[in-house]
């Protein structure tokens, strides 16, 4: 069984190759393992750099940018819509209500309490984010910035979206309007996709 | 013309008939399989066999699984209801084919 590191290596391989779809990327970076592994359980002496070198030599950039042209050929945008399953529809406004309804049932007093609770979730879910972010490119082949002004804003969009949703119900103490429902689930659908 | 040039009209139907045979496979899989069955006679590229598997994805004659495997994600593919009509299809034109070449290489067996 291949390492991590390894898999990563591989998958940096296509990526260079400019395979930029996710799903055709995933397909031959399995490939390429299932290959490399064979070869070092047949051959011990075979190094992972070795198989490798020896697997990778398969995939000519013309091959490769054939299926980049069919893959483009094929991407649909409206493929991406395909994100909004009714199941994960009814979560999202599940979640949604879960947070709504107790800043509405909840006395007028105890509402300043409740945002900051809920900030805090929103930071601490965000923190978790950041280490798995950290975690997933310990060693970056290229310097990849965790406050790159992209990256940034998406580490404070849920603070700010929930803050402001929440000072609007402490001005207004009614439910948010829908457009702000639906800043809602773009948000986790661009954090998610 | 090189043998491989002969086979590559041939591929659609081996692989459905593959997919028909073990119900799911993944892309490495085939290609092994297909190695093995023919002796190493008949070697599937990478390139010919992607963009093809793609292709009948997306005719809907193949359908897809993700499954994690270890540190990897792997996908599945396997036969539509279409796509096992389609199967008996190409596996029957693929015989007429081989009768037909039968008849001009050796009209005697045929």
């Amino acid at each position: 069984m291949l390492t991590p590191e390894q898999i990563q290596k591989i998958d940096w391989f296509f990526e260079d190759k400019g395979m930029e779809f996710y799903d055709l990327r995933t397909e031959l970076v399995d490939h390429v393992s299932e290959a490399i592994e064979n070869q070092m359980s047949a051959h011990y002496h075979i190094s992972f750099e070795q198989a490798f070198k020896e697997e990778t030599r398969k995939f000519t950039r013309k091959d490769l940018a054939l299926q980049l042209a069919e893959a483009h050929e094929k991407y649909s945008p409206l493929k991406e819509w395909r994100y909004f399953t009714l199941k994960r529809i009814g979560i999202l406004l599940l979640i949604f209500l879960l947070l709504v309804l107790p800043v509405i049932l909840v006395n007028k007093e105890l509402l300043i309490y409740m945002e900051i609770l809920y900030l805090l979730i929103g930071t601490g879910w965000y923190l978790s984010y950041l280490l798995q972010f950290k975690r997933k490119y310990k060693n970056p082949r290229k310097k990849v910035s965790v406050y790159s002004p992209e990256r940034l804003s998406g580490y404070l969009f849920p603070i700010i979206i929930p803050g402001f949703l929440f000072l609007n119900i402490l001005r207004q103490h009614t439910i948010p309007p829908v457009d702000q429902t639906i800043i809602f689930i773009v948000f986790i659908f661009w954090n998610y996709k | 013309m090189n043998k491989t040039s002969l086979y590559k009209g041939c591929l659609e139907p081996i692989i459905l008939k593959l997919l028909d045979d073990n119900g799911r496979m993944y892309g490495y899989e085939i290609t092994q399989k297909v190695k093995e069955a023919t002796a190493g006679e008949l070697n599937i590229t990478e390139g010919a066999l992607y963009p093809l598997l793609h292709r009948l994805e997306a005719e809907g004659v193949l359908e897809v699984e993700m499954e994690n495997i270890g540190n990897r994600v792997r996908k599945y593919y396997s036969l539509t209801k279409a796509g096992k009509k389609e199967k008996s299809k190409a596996v029957l034109e693929l015989e007429n084919f081989k009768n037909t070449l039968q008849l001009l290489l050796n009209p005697k067996l045929a």
